[in-house]
């Protein structure tokens, strides 16, 4: 009695299966014709974070703009189903897939050996197949360049520094961005603090607010997502009558907090565009693919144009100083050095 | 020939009722698209290519399905015993965390034979302990389990980020939060080559029938679906309450972990921060729907799996944002356990009259 | 004048009906009583009368209007109330409290003083003697019912369903009850009195319908019958057999103790002390029956004897073993049969199906086992031949036991417990909520078990039960155990001692 009632159920349940793997398979078979030039982009988060993911979402628009790629991306936060995901863009066509993010190289490497048509890009790491290769920002010597201006400009002696976790890529920015600080100013006190995951944007304000009623009185944010939370807390402490100011960071951020943020460092979008476009043409060399501001300004620093009439003309004017001196390698910029196993 | 009848037999409720359901769905999306002016048939094209277009989408679709069967799994026994374990989540990641140290330590060191086995044990043995923990509290000083359980979450949550984010288990160049990969000996085989379909699959699906055969056709399983559809005649025959919410919940316990374990050693085979993304809160709609029938929580664990792909290929290939594929997700499961549930009365009443 | 008039009343539930073209009426300040078995069609037709469950067919009049009623709401604004048999109070709240969320226009803030006011005045009209600060939990059963009876008449019910009242009352409290109804009757009122205890109904009613499968079998009035005639009408054409029997039966008793209790303390739910040093024998051969009135420490004392409630003092012992505080496992495989008090929470599972229930104490024994799998088919062939021996009517071993009737339930409990042939049986309200012939099979087989030596501890809220069938009576108050073999004739007195008003024999 039992049975039969779950062999029907059973049955029904197959019969449905199988009818959508059969409309699947059709659908499929349907599918092919001319062949575009096709981006994909996996993103570990949100494209609306206005931080990391936003600039290589920005960067697939560039591409989409510039050489008409048609694009797509995707949300891709859980590991297990990253290498999917890599590997369904590659059966549809896609020439380039950008992993954003160091953690995309475990399945970049399982999926490229079987799809040598694509190319497979992932936003640093040290991975290099035939057709993998890792695109590394450097940040660090824009981040120095701000270190100048809050070293410079800061009244209490005192200035943050906030992370999204404690890991070395972001620390190095953190060196470099303490490197310009004691440059311009000796004196000067620099703290960390992290706030333990990318997107907790409470708790980054706690941790902001705290190092404010300390006496900091600039912050440089590297947190993605959280990093709102200390645009939040300054422009609290700003409304409360303190004079205090941060730093936006890997995107042009001036419009998220246009009263807080003096400058920025920022990675251009034309980074995505350079290697879609070595792709495109076939000129496409598996390496690591640096990106830094000596690499035709690939990474600069942007002034917010809201707060220009804040920044002395002598702080602007010797941030000029300074780039040309790296640019001439006048200076070394201090930082991690990553060996090629590190990145 | 019984279910060709049956088939026949099929009252008019029986067969407008699913479809309704069907049409329902469909519609309530498709005008959910189109107001975000998405184009409805594309999702849909999209969707069912995503999930069943080819030999390699299936497999994903199925894989994409054992990490809920087995929380799936977890869930549904420890609530036939009147069990409310909201801590598959936590009890996953803990089996998760447990088979990473096994398969970095102790599995170099063993042949695969033995390698694989033992990890996935370590990882069904950790969720069962940290199960356990809720089991004891509550046997021993009351504690509502569905509070600890969902406390032990968060517990397993933070232990996993200090595991992975500057402790023991952090990888040793410590450039991100996750760990080394594990040793290939404590790999779980993958069964059809170019798609990721591996042994986790056919282990599940053994697991839920060894599982439906326990509940239905042991001792134990009798004692434990006593206790939960009526703890007070259940003692008042005899049967020990505490012995068999402790038993519950660490069998409970070590399927989620074991879901954890299966989950690193067949597919990331490193541990990670975002490890999960709620599959252990999933797993509760998914039992509910299976009607915390272990059999059913084979099927019902394999429409998430679709559910998954099929929102993946949306985003993929028609554009649509990972948010809105979540509201899709969301009202199918929605109408789904609106069929799941009146089917269910339906049942009862019939019962009931007859 | 006619108050509420029923036309052609029928309700079904699928082929099945529950109520068939019943005629009723009421009249203004009479007390109507409706008799009939379990499952006779009382209940669905009050439910339909109070806007619970609405008619297929016929019609509703009330003061001589077609009336329809969708809700217990609209019951309620035609005048109608209705105390359940199991009363619908939140017990953590006072009796104001309570009366006011029975109240319609409920406004944002809660007037205590007006609602305690106007239960006050209520219950003084009425004499019902209530205390409107009084939590629910603090009141007697009586009370906790006249509580209901104030909720109805708040919302000013002239007509008030009474769903067998007398369930849980001790006899003072019964005499309590009636003559509050009748002061209610004599204020113009009208009352549907619902039982099965045909005394009462003699007692009480100005009228009495008879109910038998779903159909109004007789309606006369009180005066023109007797107690016999409504017994015929009730049960068809077999007459109940009368509870008077026992003289009949030899002595059997023999000296050997099965069941020797000394003086053990026994804490109730809220942690006060239950049961008082109470000490008790059962002997080989005999039913000893507890009367007493529900929450005196009966239930409290059961569950100690089979090891569901630990005793702080005192010895409990089966024959030379000791049993005291050993698990219910324990003392079950030493031959001591339960029957507890309500078959429906701790007496079945109800959404097992017969058979998973006939082996709720005994399916982890090897008998009962094929290796680490239930034996099917021994199981199954055991249930057919308890279903049989007991006569369980059901089309199936495999239907879920919520959907047969009370009295079928009992008998798997019974044929459960009795079949494993228990030297001690402890049977704790065994016949609540049964109909006649279900009652009969019930004491038939507890006597059955005397007869066969073996011991019997009756624990019983209806008087009658308890002295018909022991060989000794005690009564339980407060705590306290009251030998009352010797008053068992004297009602007043057993009246007496079961409300507590005299403690010593």
């Amino acid at each position: 009695m039992r049975m039969k009632h779950y062999s029907f159920k059973i049955l029904a349940f197959l019969l449905i299966f199988g009818t959508a793997c059969l409309l699947g398979m059709i659908a499929c078979d349907k599918k092919a014709a001319e062949k575009p030039f096709k981006v994909g982009l996996l993103l570990p988060g949100s494209a609306s974070d206005a931080g990391w993911n936003a600039l290589a979402f920005e960067g697939l628009k560039a591409i989409e703009k510039e050489l008409g790629a048609q694009i797509s991306h995707i949300e891709s936060r859980t590991p297990a189903d990253q290498e999917d995901h890599f590997r369904s863009y590659a059966q549809n066509g896609y020439s380039l897939v950008f992993g954003h993010g160091y953690e995309y190289q475990d399945p970049a490497k399982a999926v490229a050996p079987d799809f040598p048509g694509t190319v497979f890009v992932t936003s640093s790491g040290s991975t290099i197949l035939k057709n993998v290769a890792p695109i590394v920002f450097e940040m660090e010597e824009a981040t120095y360049l701000l270190g100048v201006i809050a070293g410079m400009m800061t009244q209490t002696g005192k200035v943050g520094v906030v992370g999204g976790t404690n890991i070395p890529s972001i620390n190095s920015t953190f060196m470099a961005f303490e490197g310009g600080v004691k440059a311009a100013n000796p004196d000067a006190e620099v703290r960390r603090a992290y706030v333990g995951d990318w997107d907790n944007i409470g708790k980054a304000k706690e941790i902001a607010l705290a190092q404010i009623n300390e006496g900091i009185d600039f912050i440089f944010h590297n947190a993605n997502a959280a990093g709102r939370g200390v645009f939040e807390a300054m422009e609290n402490a700003r409304q409360s009558g303190k004079d205090v100011f941060c730093f936006g960071s890997n995107r042009d951020q001036s419009h998220v907090s246009p009263t807080t943020i003096l400058a920025n460092a920022v990675i251009s979008l034309d980074c995505f565009v350079r290697v879609a476009r070595s792709v495109k043409d076939g000129t496409f060399e598996a390496k690591t693919l640096n990106m830094t501001m000596s690499n035709d300004e690939a990474i600069k620093v942007v002034y917010n144009p809201e707060l220009a009439d804040k920044i002395p003309e002598h702080v602007t004017k010797k941030v000029e100083e300074v780039k040309s001196q790296i640019l001439a390698k006048q200076i070394e910029v201090p930082r991690i050095h990553f060996g090629v196993d590190d990145l | 020939m019984n279910v060709l009848s049956k088939f026949t037999s099929l009252s008019r409720r029986q067969i407008l009722f699913p479809l309704a359901i069907l049409l329902s769905t469909l519609v309530t999306n498709g005008i959910i698209l189109a107001l975000c002016s998405y184009n409805p048939w594309e999702a849909l094209w999209v969707a069912i290519v995503g999930a069943f277009g080819n030999g390699q989408r299936i497999a994903e679709t199925l894989i994409k399905g054992v990490p809920f069967l087995l929380t799936g799994l977890a869930v549904a026994f420890s609530f036939r015993c009147g069990i409310w374990n909201i801590g598959a989540e936590g009890q996953f990641l803990v089996g998760a965390i447990a088979s990473t140290w096994c398969g970095m330590q102790i599995a170099p060191h063993l042949p695969a034979v033995l390698a694989i086995p033992l990890t996935l044990l370590v990882g069904a043995a950790a969720g069962g302990f940290w199960a356990l923990i809720a089991a004891l509290l509550k046997v021993y000083r009351g504690v509502q389990e569905v509070i600890s359980t969902i406390m032990l979450n968060y517990v397993a949550i933070h232990l996993l980020s200090y595991m992975v984010d500057g402790g023991p288990l952090q990888e040793a160049a410590k450039r991100g939060p996750q760990s080394d990969m594990i040793a290939a000996a404590s790999y779980l085989p993958r069964l059809i080559p170019h798609t990721r379909f591996h042994l986790g699959l056919p282990l599940a699906i053994a697991l839920a029938i060894i599982l439906s055969i326990v509940l239905f056709r042991t001792v134990l399983g009798y004692q434990i679906r006593a206790v939960g559809a009526n703890p007070k005649a259940a003692q008042a025959a005899g049967i020990s309450i505490s012995k068999n919410v402790i038993l519950a919940l660490f069998i409970s316990g070590a399927l989620a972990g074991l879901g954890g374990a299966i989950e690193l050693t067949a597919l990331t085979r490193r541990l990670f921060l975002n490890f999960s993304p709620g599959y252990g809160y999933t797993a509760i709609a998914v039992a509910l729907l299976a009607k915390l029938h272990p059999l059913w929580v084979i099927l019902s664990s394999l429409l998430f799996g679709a559910l998954k792909t099929g929102s993946d290929a949306m985003q993929q290939m028609a554009g649509i944002s990972a948010k809105m594929t979540f509201v899709i997700q969301a009202t199918i499961i929605f109408f789904v356990l609106i069929y799941g549930v009146s089917s269910f009365r339906e049942q009862r009443r019939k019962l009931n009259v007859g | 004048m006619i108050l509420l008039e029923l036309n052609g009343i029928t309700k079904r539930f699928g082929n099945l009906a529950a109520v068939d073209n019943v005629d009723f009426d009421l009249k203004a300040g009479e007390i109507h009583a409706v008799l009939g078995e379990n499952g006779a069609g009382k209940s669905t037709l009050m439910n339909l009368i109070y806007g619970l469950r609405q008619p297929d067919a016929g019609e509703i009049r009330i003061s001589g209007e077609p009336t329809q009623l969708d809700s217990p709401r609209d019951a309620i604004t035609h005048g109608v109330g209705m105390v359940h048999q199991h009363f619908l109070l939140i017990q953590n709240l006072t009796v104001a409290e309570n009366m006011a969320l029975g109240t319609r226009d409920r406004g944002f803030r809660f007037r205590r003083d007006e609602a305690n006011q106007k239960t006050r005045e209520l219950s003084e009209q009425f004499g019902f003697a209530i205390e409107p600060e009084a939590y629910i939990w603090q009141l007697p059963v009586g009370l906790q019912q006249r509580v209901e009876i104030l909720k109805a008449l708040a919302a000013d019910a002239r007509i008030l369903i009474l769903d067998e009242p007398t369930a849980a009352l001790a006899p003072q409290e019964v005499d309590e009850l009636f003559s509050i109804l009748g002061r209610l009757k004599a204020d113009g009122r009208s009352i549907i009195f619902i039982s099965h205890k045909l005394k009462e109904v003699m007692t009480i009613s100005d009228r009495v319908t008879v109910m038998r499968n779903g159909s109004k079998t007789y309606a006369t009035n009180t005066a023109d019958t007797s107690t016999e005639e409504l017994a015929r009408q009730m049960m068809g054409n077999e007459p109940p057999v009368s509870q008077d029997d026992t003289e009949l039966i030899e002595e059997v008793a023999s000296d050997d103790a099965a069941l020797n209790v000394q003086d053990v303390e026994i804490r109730g739910d809220q942690g006060e002390i239950a049961v008082q040093g109470v000490s008790l024998e059962v002997r080989r051969g005999e039913i000893v029956g507890i009367a007493g009135v529900d929450g005196n420490g009966q239930v409290e004392l059961a569950e100690a004897l089979i090891g569901l409630r630990k005793v702080i003092s005192g010895d409990i012992r089966l024959f030379d073993t000791s049993i005291t505080n050993k698990t219910t496992a324990d003392i079950r495989g030493l031959g001591v049969g339960y029957i507890p008090g309500d078959r429906q929470s701790a007496g079945l599972v109800v959404n097992f199906s017969i058979s998973e229930n006939l082996i709720l104490d005994v399916h982890h024994l090897r008998e009962h086992r094929k290796r680490i799998l239930l034996d099917k088919t021994g199981i199954g062939d055991d249930s057919e031949r308890l279903i049989r021996n007991y006569d369980i009517r059901t089309p199936s071993m495999d239907i879920e036991a919520h959907a047969l009737s009370g009295g079928n339930q009992q008998k798997i409990v019974l044929a459960r417990e009795i079949s494993r042939n228990p030297a001690l049986l402890i049977a704790v309200n065994p016949t609540r909520g049964l109909d006649i012939n279900a009652a009969e099979y019930v004491h038939n087989s507890l006597i059955a078990q005397r007869q066969a030596s073996k011991a019997v501890l009756l624990i019983s809220t209806e008087l009658d039960e308890a002295l018909a069938l022991s060989d000794r009576v005690f009564v339980m108050s407060n705590g306290n155990l009251i030998d009352a073999t010797s008053k068992r004739s004297d009602m007043t007195a057993l009246g007496l001692l079961m409300t507590g008003a005299e403690t010593h024999p």
